[in-house]
């Protein structure tokens, strides 16, 4: 068995500027105790994060329950104050800014270029509000078009997203779960928006409808050149979505790289687990017989192992992994990984694992 | 990379020859509501023989959980089964010093249920004695939700000890070896401290573990799951099926598998069953299944996971449409209106039949009528 090499085979041309990076963002939530809610101590939810979204792509950001995603997601549209670290976003005229750092009222105008999708669709939007209030909202509030051409421009939204504009007045529970996660994009497309954060935007889905929805943002996107930042857990979406990944293990970044080359050939030995954890609907190789099952349960952000947050689960652990933190670094090129032996290691991707 | 395939992969177990541990023939279970009726199931037949795993898999709404709550005689009003039964075999009867526990120590007449063909009884209007011997004794389920359907005033001890004693006289202290006993057999480290643990001190993945634990009390024949991994996340998602796999081999139990996850059925079943809006419309050795799928609508939602690895820059087809409103379903072929293979004057006149080949694989689509071929 040979083993493929880490570098990509055709030159890549030479990668756009960000669209938007974070610096070492961190998000630390106090955790209190008792009536008088003392602070005990807190839960580092997204630590020194260092994450790049290049305009046009889509980055997916996968990881298991409770490792950040959401909060890291909800730092970038500045729903959460982060506690340090940078956001650097660049606007259309080129320009840099750290949106860690704006006031409410300066953050105004990058509300609109950056959006989010809500994973559940029951919940996310107001029972009380027709569909032409609901999309028109963020137009009304933001003064983009005039009074009279809401009706217009909404209706032209609903189009897009493959709803009828006859749909205007109606109520969101005369939906489905499939018409409500078209309107929650619909809402966030109003502003032309340059950043969507689609936060397990489909996970709620049946599979026959989360299909029809994943190749409507494929398509979105291509028509209006828009940037994606797709949070989920499942694997299998992200590798349809995705351009680049994101692997995140108790708030921190342990692997990214692009989807082909991180999915055959993982540098992470969490993300190799992971990759090994998924079900495959092929029965030719469903009950393949060298499937990794992780010991243990994910580590508590509030309680981080010592050395590498992954040792007490890792099957190559080794004495140095239980005291020093291994740092993310570039392991090959646009390949980082933050593993002592990431260099040496030789992982299973979904090839060898049997799925190809 | 080819790969030669291991036998493991090959060799499907055989359960044919094995006895039948439930037979469902022709189930209905109707929900008469204010503002209409929901057939949620609507003439299912299924069987399961032992050691068999047979997964139930379809989208939300298409009447998974109800059908296999209809099996153990627990569909909450305004929801009633209307048609069918429910076969099993007969259980024991009750010692007579159980019995003689009724009201003033009378010894009461056989509890009834209706008679059918090789000793099995039906368990749709039958005594609750036959059904409460039957529901955690023979069969046993977990529910979609673990977090409702364990009490978060008790300690998982507690409860696991109450649903033996439902069953087997046994002292406390006795119970309580039992409870550690099978804490561990799913896994649970330390369960000689965690026994004393209440559910919100345990994660999901655990909270799982407990459930199955508690199905497992009394050594059931057929484990029914509901979604025994929706909640989880990948990797402990792997854990509880290599445990349901385990328990499964060692315990020579049978396993309905009730999962919207095509992968987790490929994992752990031998055979499958697709329903759709309350009709299994197409069935067999699941290897056969998802190989060469027959009905549309089966093909259409293996077309619509995006497969791990089949990265090929190919779109996904999904099935168009929506799924009707549980009220309002098509006449006829219930997946008419989002087929692709529709025709006029036939998919919408009449249920089509269920048509089985020589192997048992069974489709119900006009496609494969003889005549029609
Ligand atoms: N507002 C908050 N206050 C305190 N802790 C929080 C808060 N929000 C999140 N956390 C904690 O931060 C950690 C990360 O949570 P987050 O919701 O970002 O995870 P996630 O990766 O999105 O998980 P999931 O896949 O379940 O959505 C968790 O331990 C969570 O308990
Ligand atoms: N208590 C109830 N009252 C009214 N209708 C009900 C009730 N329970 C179930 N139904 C209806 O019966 C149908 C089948 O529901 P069921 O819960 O069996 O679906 P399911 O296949 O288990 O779906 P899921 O994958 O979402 O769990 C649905 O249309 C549902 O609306
Ligand atoms: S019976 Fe007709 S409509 Fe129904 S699935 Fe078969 S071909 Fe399609
Ligand atoms: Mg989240
Ligand atoms: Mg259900």
């Amino acid at each position: 068995m040979t083993q493929p090499t880490a570098t990509a085979p055709a030159p890549q041309p030479a990668p756009a500027e960000p669209l938007l990076e974070t610096r070492a963002l961190t998000k630390t939530f106090p955790i209190r105790k008792g009536f008088l809610s003392r602070t005990v101590g807190e839960v580092r939810a997204v630590a020194e994060v260092d994450l790049q979204i290049r305009p046009g792509q889509t980055v997916g950001l996968v990881g298991e329950s409770g490792c950040g995603k959401s909060t890291l997601g909800r730092c970038i549209l500045r729903a959460h104050q982060p506690t340090s670290g940078e956001i650097r976003y660049r606007r259309a005229d080129g320009e840099v800014v750290d949106l860690a750092q704006l006031s409410e009222k300066e953050l105004k105008p990058y509300r609109r270029d950056i959006r989010m999708v809500f994973q559940d669709p029951f919940s996310s939007l107001n029972p009380r509000m027709t569909l032409l209030e609901l999309v028109g909202e963020p137009l009304l509030v933001n003064h983009v078009v005039p009074k009279n051409q809401i009706e217009g421009r909404v209706a032209e939204l609903l189009r897009r997203v493959g709803l009828r504009p006859e749909y205007l007045h109606r109520y969101p529970n005369a939906f489905s779960g499939g018409e409500r996660q078209r309107v929650g994009l619909a809402r966030a497309l109003a502003l032309d928006p340059r950043l969507v954060v689609a936060d397990e935007a489909v996970s709620a889905l049946d599979v026959s409808v989360r299909a029809q929805i994943l190749n409507l943002m494929k398509d979105l996107q291509e028509a209006e050149d828009l940037t994606y930042l797709f949070i989920s857990h499942d694997l299998g979406m992200v590798e349809y979505m995705a351009d680049e990944v994101v692997v995140m293990y108790v708030g921190r970044v342990v692997e990214t790289g692009p989807t082909d080359e991180l999915y055959t050939r993982p540098l992470h030995p969490y993300t190799e687990a992971l990759l090994s954890s998924v079900p495959d609907p092929d029965p030719n190789t469903a009950r393949r017989p060298e499937r990794i099952v992780l010991r243990g349960e994910v580590a508590d952000p509030s309680d981080v192992p010592p050395g590498c947050p992954f040792n007490p689960r890792c099957f190559y652990a080794e004495e140095r992994c239980r005291t020093e933190v291994p740092a993310l670094r570039e392991v090959a090129p646009g390949r980082r990984a933050a593993c002592h032996f990431a260099e040496t290691l030789q992982l299973r991707g979904i090839e060898e694992l049997g799925a190809a | 990379m080819l790969q030669t395939p291991t036998s493991e992969q090959t060799a499907r177990r055989r359960v044919d020859d094995q006895p039948v541990v439930l037979r469902i023939s022709g189930l209905r279970t109707r929900f008469a509501l204010d503002d209409g009726v929901v057939d949620a199931v609507e003439g299912v037949d299924l069987e399961v023989r032992r050691g068999e795993t047979l997964a139930v898999v379809g989208e939300s709404g298409c009447g998974k959980s109800v059908m296999a709550r209809s099996v153990l005689q627990l569909v909450d009003r305004p929801g009633r089964i209307v048609g069918g039964q429910v076969w099993v075999p007969r259980p024991p009867e009750p010692t007579a010093a159980g019995r003689r526990r009724g009201w003033f120590g009378r010894t009461r007449r056989p509890p009834r249920a209706e008679e059918g063909p090789d000793g099995m009884v039906g368990l749709v209007g039958a005594d609750p004695e036959v059904v409460r011997a039957v529901r955690g004794k023979r069969i046993s389920m977990v529910f979609q939700e673990p977090m409702t359907s364990l009490s978060a005033v008790h300690t998982v001890g507690h409860q696991i000890t109450e649903a033996i004693q439902l069953h087997e006289p046994m002292t406390k202290q006795e119970a309580r070896e039992r409870v550690v006993d099978l804490l561990r057999k799913v896994g649970i480290a330390a369960p000689e401290k965690r026994v004393d643990a209440y559910p919100f001190q345990l994660s999901g993945g655990m909270r799982q573990r407990v459930m199955i634990a508690m199905a497992l009390s009394c050594d059931p024949e057929l484990l029914i799951a509901d979604e025994p991994t929706t909640a989880l996340d990948v990797t402990t998602q792997a854990q509880i099926l290599e445990l349901l796999g385990r328990l499964r081999d060692e315990l020579g139990m049978a396993i309905m598998l009730i999962t919207h996850d095509l992968g987790v059925a490929a994992q752990l079943a031998d055979s499958v069953a697709v329903m759709y809006l309350g009709r299994v419309v197409e069935r067999g050795d699941l290897a056969e299944v998802f190989r060469d799928p027959r009905h549309p609508y089966t093909q259409a939602l293996l077309r619509s996971v995006p497969k791990l690895g089949r990265r090929t820059g190919e779109r996904l087809a999904p099935v168009r449409g929506m799924v009707p409103h549980p009220y309002a379903r098509p006449s006829g072929c219930s997946f008419r209106d989002r087929c692709d293979h529709f025709i006029e004057g036939v998919c919408d006149t009449a249920l089509p039949p269920v048509v089985r080949d020589e192997h048992g694989h069974e489709v119900r689509c006009v496609l494969y009528q003889e005549d029609r071929r």
